[in-house]
């Protein structure tokens, strides 16, 4: 007789150790799965969940505790007393994984792409397999691509052959870990029905998001923070919350965010329109796009994954052209410039904040910090390292000027990158989903250091597609499918 | 719309390795070439080895060389047939080998050239000539020329040349036909021959008669012994009817001139065959430790869906196993074209006629076994390493943690020196990111280096050999005399021909010394007047012989066999021709090639001899210095010398010309090293190969970091200088390990050279050429390699780079 669990986790731990010392990502985590529910594990980012989903696949070792796969046959399996070749074999027949990242073969066909997990566990049978691979592709409404190689169909299609491929061998378990995460919202819609679909059929689904609002659409949703599980609740608890996915899609919304009052204009976007052509098809990511922002101005750049953020991020930063319009920072056409002039410009004018830090590995926080200043040439070499070093004493990081990135831990990595973003003494501060990969503590720091800087006078954007950020910024601008749209969400604790 | 199903070739998973080559075709050309280089360089020496060593016995055999060539006073065919009834010999013939002066010009410029005649052209069946165009029998008033005239002459079949005759009268030759003789020794000093009939040479107002006699023997004719018995009798025959013996050359058919050469060109090209095999294999593991890095993430990826390490291993085992079979497709015939290319050089050089193309098996053979086991070799641990990350490792983003320990090195390097500015600290350091492939280039490189150093090394040493052994040979002419002859007689008769510029008359005699066994040491004692510039030994220790010297004795290194004790200032008790012993002081040592240890030369002042020997004004040696130094010229005045002492009634044992002895090593050593450049240049390809690929993998590598530099303010420059300064470090640091390493290949290649050519080792001589030369090539190398990743980095966009996965 079947049994209705099929995962269950005991006193589960996990914990990192670095340079900088331990860090638990997982702390004694307890929880069943049930056979053909659809679960959600939602948290922000840095909470644990993809640790923990790493746990369930047996792709990353526990500290302590257990985890065990019940057999439909009423058999049970400790899955971390697995050897690795064993794991590889009881995934690759029990789970189909799915990744935010898709994590295609590039050069094989989606067929082929989907007739992997057979081949590598013994069940390809010539003919037979490629029946079936057609079938799922179709399942997944993406079998007219069928011969096609994964660079050639967009990232929902692309996502889709993962789901194909992760039910190839016909698993009873689904783990999908930001599966929409890099989709725009009608794609994210199609997945998340393709998914409940599943479930409908037995499977049991887990999916791993930082969208709150995807709760409604899971049987039970197990909320985590900060490693542990901080809440579980079912799908009754969500039926009234409106429908977010398809809110974007009302034209009516769409308006310019507007500036506040006064000042000097630090960037100005004109009709900013950027369109993506690739063996996919044309895509445009960002459509039409004004926006102003003042000097000493805070503002978050909030939206979806896929709505555009980074896109427009990189309109902003002279990373990538916009197919048309204009970006003026300062009284500069920053398109008007080569782009060997633009790095020079970007290195004095701008400082950019990335998700994963991007220190170079091989340099000392100190040196990582003085890096623009020889590149731009700014200050006397002799007084570089005096001013990296009250940047580094500013973000409290002084004990650890001589110490690699990989010695500290990630909220000082993200501090010292900020340190980096200041070197030139820029009037204009970009950061990408900044406190994206910190834990809470090390986000709300990170937020504090930029209102001081913004209360210094440097303008301040932050991208980010946690909608809790917007709280402390003075001003919010929406993106959705390429557009600024004007939300609810305004400052709740702005601060003039 | 609804797809139908296909079918495939092959598996998921074989596909994807098929695929992997195929559709990555710039990064399988790159990992294709690096084992292909290998490969071809080995394949190619052992095919050069092959048709040269086959070729040189068949073409020298085919050729029925004489078994011993005699040369002597003039005789005549009636002469020639006495010596064929002699026992032991199989054919006999006999040639006159004179000089002659030739003009192309109608007698504005004149060179000498070397005139074989042959009474029997159709008949002759001793050094067969092979034809290479028109006729092998000249006619009267007709010459042959041998093919490699051509190197030193533009002339063609038909032209006409001019020859001058001793009393002036110029003629004119018609040229019928160009040959090919395996008696002529190649080289690049190799002379100019040509070949006349004998009425044609007695038109020429020479005497139609014979001075050379080539013979084969009976029974066996690759015994040395039994030729050596055969030439006794002949030698016997000659003192019996009186005719002096000049030379003699016994050597048995098997044995071609250039032999010594060759032998040393084999083995240096197998040395080589293995110190490539060690370059190529090591590029080839610096290449795909490279590709397994670029596919982690797959490897995680199918270890996610279900693969398992033993799969994992194969299919990159059979991607390593395709690439090698590629390789070897590729580099079968470009081996088998380049081995017949580099053995028609050698055998143009050495006169050794080679045959047609061909592959040769045994060179396919080792090439397939390269390309296939070094690459798995140099794979496996890299594969076994890859297949054993787990599926966290092998998709985390996390490069931080994989990054070496070498920042507190460079930390401090930085805080110590200041100067050096942040961006090219961080091209050194990252020189140092990934330290096992880091490794792996700097063998490569390393090796090259030392390879290509080393030859100029060895060039320097051969050459200061052959300036050491030039000062043995000042003289243009010696004359061993039969007995001494009063030096005032001599000189005055020779120094009366047009064309001599001076003479001097050493006396030669016999030394010994007790070894200390009961049996003695026996000198030959060369004695030059104490103020003689005809010789300048390459003294190893103390001093050569001066003015006022007394019972001073200076002795060639091979008497260390002997009495390996024996250093400058010992003394020795020596009589002289069998006299009473006296004490004598040996003041200095010099080197000496001489392959037969037992002979022992030493110089002795012809002061102190002649009075020990009652020979005072006498001589039993004559040096001549001639104004014309050149061999041609040297023989044309041995003849000369000949007929004038034949015809005062001095009666001589034989007359050399001075480069004769030195003309075989100089060859050797001249052709040794045009082929050891050539392997340098092999060599450097090689190594810039390793490193252009070696550089395109870093700069994949660095891709995101590129990215961030450009966030951060770098320019196209900055971003360029920071990748090529990368590459010209490594090159600099290759350089420095190749010059430690160029020492021990250095005396191995010069070991196993020297002791072909001249059974001893020669003194090494270090170059400053090649250490530079390697330092410009090493530099502008790596330049080049880093130049191209460096242009292609530096124009990448920072979204490309930052979306780069």
């Amino acid at each position: 007789m079947q049994t209705k669990t099929i995962f269950e986790l005991k006193n589960v731990e996990k914990t990192y150790v670095t340079g900088a010392g331990s860090f638990p990502a997982l702390k004694n985590v307890n929880f069943t799965v049930n056979r053909g529910e659809f679960l959600g594990i939602v948290g922000r980012s840095g909470a644990g969940k993809s640790t923990l989903m790493n746990m369930l696949s047996g792709v990353s070792q526990l500290t302590s505790g257990e985890v065990i796969y019940h057999h439909a046959d009423g058999q049970t399996q400790d899955i971390q007393t697995l050897n690795q070749n064993d794991l590889a074999l009881w995934r690759g027949r029990n789970i189909g994984i799915v990744y935010q990242s898709f994590e295609l073969m590039p050069m094989l066909d989606l067929v082929n792409n989907v007739m992997l997990p057979q081949d590598f566990s013994g069940l390809y049978q010539s003919g037979q397999s490629v029946i079936k691979a057609l079938g799922l592709l179709n399942d997944v409404e993406i079998g007219e691509h069928a011969y096609k190689i994964p660079a050639h169909i967009s990232g929902g299609q692309k996502q889709r052959v993962a789901i194909a491929r992760a039910l190839a061998n016909d698993p009873p378990v689904i783990i999908a870990d930001e599966p929409t995460g890099s989709l725009d919202s009608k794609t994210s819609e199609t997945i998340l029905r393709i998914f409940e679909e599943l479930a409908r059929r037995g499977k049991t689904i887990i999916m791993v998001t930082h969208d709150q609002s995807l709760r409604k659409r899971f049987d039970r949703t197990l909320e985590i923070s900060d490693g542990e599980i901080v809440g579980e609740y079912v799908k009754a608890d969500f039926v009234d919350l409106p429908d977010d996915h398809h809110r974007h899609d009302d034209n009516d919304d769409l308006i310019s965010g507007e500036a506040k009052e006064g000042g000097k204009d630090a960037i100005v976007l004109h009709d900013v329109i950027k369109t993506y052509v690739g063996p996919a098809g044309e895509f445009t990511a960002l459509k039409g796009i004004n926006l102003n922002f003042k000097y000493g101005e805070f503002v978050s750049i909030v939206g979806k994954s896929g709505s555009g953020k980074s896109t427009l991020l990189n309109m902003l930063t002279g990373i990538d052209h916009p197919t048309t319009g204009q970006v003026v920072i300062g009284d500069l056409d920053v398109y008007g410039m080569t782009e060997s002039q633009r790095a020079l410009w970007r290195g004095k004018n701008l400082g950019i904040v990335f998700q994963f830090f991007q220190l170079l590995p091989t340099l000392t926080l100190l040196e990582n910090v003085m890096l623009p200043m020889d590149y731009c040439n700014t200050y006397r070499p002799r007084e570089r390292k005096q001013k990296a070093m009250e940047l580094l004493d500013m973000v409290n990081l002084t004990d650890f000027a001589r110490k690699l990135p990989s010695a500290v831990s990630t909220g000082q990595q993200q501090s010292a990158a900020i340190a980096r973003a200041l070197a030139n003494d820029p009037s204009i501060i970009v950061a990408d989903e900044p406190t994206g990969n910190l834990d809470t503590r090390a986000a709300t720091m990170i937020i504090n250091l930029f209102r001081q800087l913004s209360e210094q006078g440097k303008t301040i954007l932050i991208v980010t597609h946690d909608p809790s950020l917007t709280r402390y910024t003075d001003r919010t601008v929406t993106l959705a499918d390429g557009q600024v749209v004007r939300r609810e969400l305004e400052p709740e604790l702005s601060v003039a | 719309m609804e797809q139908t199903p296909k079918t495939y070739t092959a598996r998921p998973r074989w596909l994807k390795v098929l695929l992997d080559i195929w559709e990555n075709r710039s990064r399988t050309a790159l990992v294709v070439a690096s084992i292909a280089v290998g490969v071809f360089a080995v394949g190619m020496i052992i095919s050069t080895y092959v048709i040269l060593a086959t070729d040189m016995e068949e073409s020298y055999g085919g050729s029925n060389p004489a078994n011993i060539q005699i040369r002597t006073r003039p005789f005549d065919e009636d002469f020639v047939k006495i010596i064929a009834k002699l026992p032991g010999v199989r054919q006999v013939e006999g040639r006159n080998r004179t000089s002659l002066r030739l003009s192309q010009d109608e007698g504005k410029t004149w060179r000498s050239l070397r005139v074989i005649a042959i009474d029997d052209f159709e008949n002759s069946e001793i050094f067969i000539r092979e034809s290479v165009e028109g006729k092998t029998v000249p006619a009267d008033r007709e010459i042959l020329l041998e093919s490699r005239i051509l190197e030193e002459f533009d002339v063609e079949v038909g032209e006409t040349l001019q020859i001058q005759l001793s009393s002036g009268t110029v003629r004119e030759l018609e040229v019928t036909g160009l040959v090919r003789d395996q008696s002529i020794e190649g080289g690049p000093n190799a002379q100019a021959v040509a070949y006349i009939t004998m009425d044609t040479l007695t038109w020429l107002g020479q005497e139609p008669s014979f001075n050379r006699l080539m013979i084969t023997v009976e029974g066996d004719n690759i015994d040395l012994a039994n030729i050596e018995a055969v030439s006794q009798i002949v030698e016997d025959r000659l003192e019996e009817s009186n005719m002096p013996l000049i030379s003699v050359i016994n050597s048995p058919s098997n044995e071609h001139p250039s032999s010594v050469t060759v032998l040393a060109i084999l083995s240096v090209l197998g040395a080589m065959g293995g110190l490539m095999l060690v370059l190529g294999g090591s590029l080839i593991a610096n290449t795909l430790t490279a590709l397994l890095n670029q596919q982690m993430r797959q490897i995680g990826v199918m270890k996610l869906v279900g693969a398992r390490n033993l799969q994992v291993i194969s299919m990159y085992l059979v991607l390593i196993i395709l690439l090698g079979l590629i390789s070897l497709v590729v580099s079968i015939p470009l081996a088998a074209w380049g081995g017949y290319q580099f053995a028609l050089f050698f055998g143009d050089l050495l006169s050794i006629s080679i045959g047609s193309f061909r592959f040769v098996p045994r060179a396919i053979v080792v090439q397939a076994l390269i390309a296939i086991f070094i690459p798995i070799l140099a794979g496996i641990f890299p594969v076994i390493s890859g297949s054993r990350l787990t599926v966290e490792e092998a998709i985390s983003d996390d490069s931080a943690s994989k990054d070496g320990g070498s920042g507190r090195f460079f930390e401090k390097l930085g805080e110590s020196m200041e100067w050096i500015s942040r961006p090219l600290l961080i091209s050194i350091r990252n020189t140092f990111r990934n330290v096992r492939r880091l490794s792996l280039t700097l063998f490569t490189l390393t090796v090259a280096g030392g390879i290509f150093i080393a030859v100029f090394n060895m060039q320097a040493s051969l050459n200061n050999f052959i300036g050491s052994v030039t000062g043995l040979f000042k003289a243009d002419i010696s004359v061993s005399l039969s007995r001494p002859y009063r030096e005032i007689e001599i000189a005055s008769l020779v120094e009366s021909i047009p064309g001599v510029a001076d003479t001097e008359m050493w006396l030669s005699a016999l030394g010994d010394t007790p070894k200390g066994d009961g049996s003695d040491i026996v000198f030959t004692i060369q004695a030059p007047p104490a103020a003689s510039d005809l010789i300048a030994p390459n003294i190893t220790q103390g001093r050569f012989l001066q003015e006022g010297d007394t019972n001073a004795i200076v002795v060639a290194e091979t008497i260390w066999a002997d009495l390996p004790e024996l250093k400058a200032g010992d003394t020795i008790e020596m009589g002289i021709n069998d006299g009473r012993a006296e004490e004598w002081t040996v003041v200095g040592i010099f080197s000496f090639p001489e392959r037969d240890a037992d002979f022992i030369l030493s110089y002795a002042p012809y002061e102190i001899i002649s009075q020990q020997t009652n020979n005072v004004g006498r001589g039993t040696v004559l040096k001549v210095v001639l104004d014309e130094q050149t061999l041609v010229n040297q023989e044309r005045y041995a003849n000369t010398l000949d007929t004038l002492f034949q015809d005062e009634g001095i009666r001589f044992e034989s007359i050399e010309e001075g480069m004769t002895t030195l003309e075989s090593v100089s060859e050797a050593i001249s052709t040794l090293v045009s082929f050891f450049l050539g392997m340098a240049v092999l060599t450097a390809v090689v190594g810039s190969i390793g490193l252009a690929g070696t550089m395109s993998m870093n700069v994949m590598e660095r891709i995101r970091e590129i990215g961030i530099l450009r966030a951060i303010g770098a320019v196209d420059s900055a971003v360029m200088s920071s990748v090529l300064v990368e590459g010209v470090f490594i090159g600099f640091i290759s350089w420095l390990l190749g010059i430690a390493v160029c020492v021990p290949i250095s005396y191995g290649l010069l070991t196993m050279v020297s002791l072909a050519i001249t059974n001893s080792v020669m003194p090494m001589v270090f170059s400053a050429t090649g250490f530079w030369l390697w330092f410009l090539v090493i530099i502008g190398l790596s330049a080049i390699a880093s130049i191209i990743p460096a242009r292609n980095a530096s124009r990448l966009t920072i979204r490309e780079v930052l979306a780069y996965e």
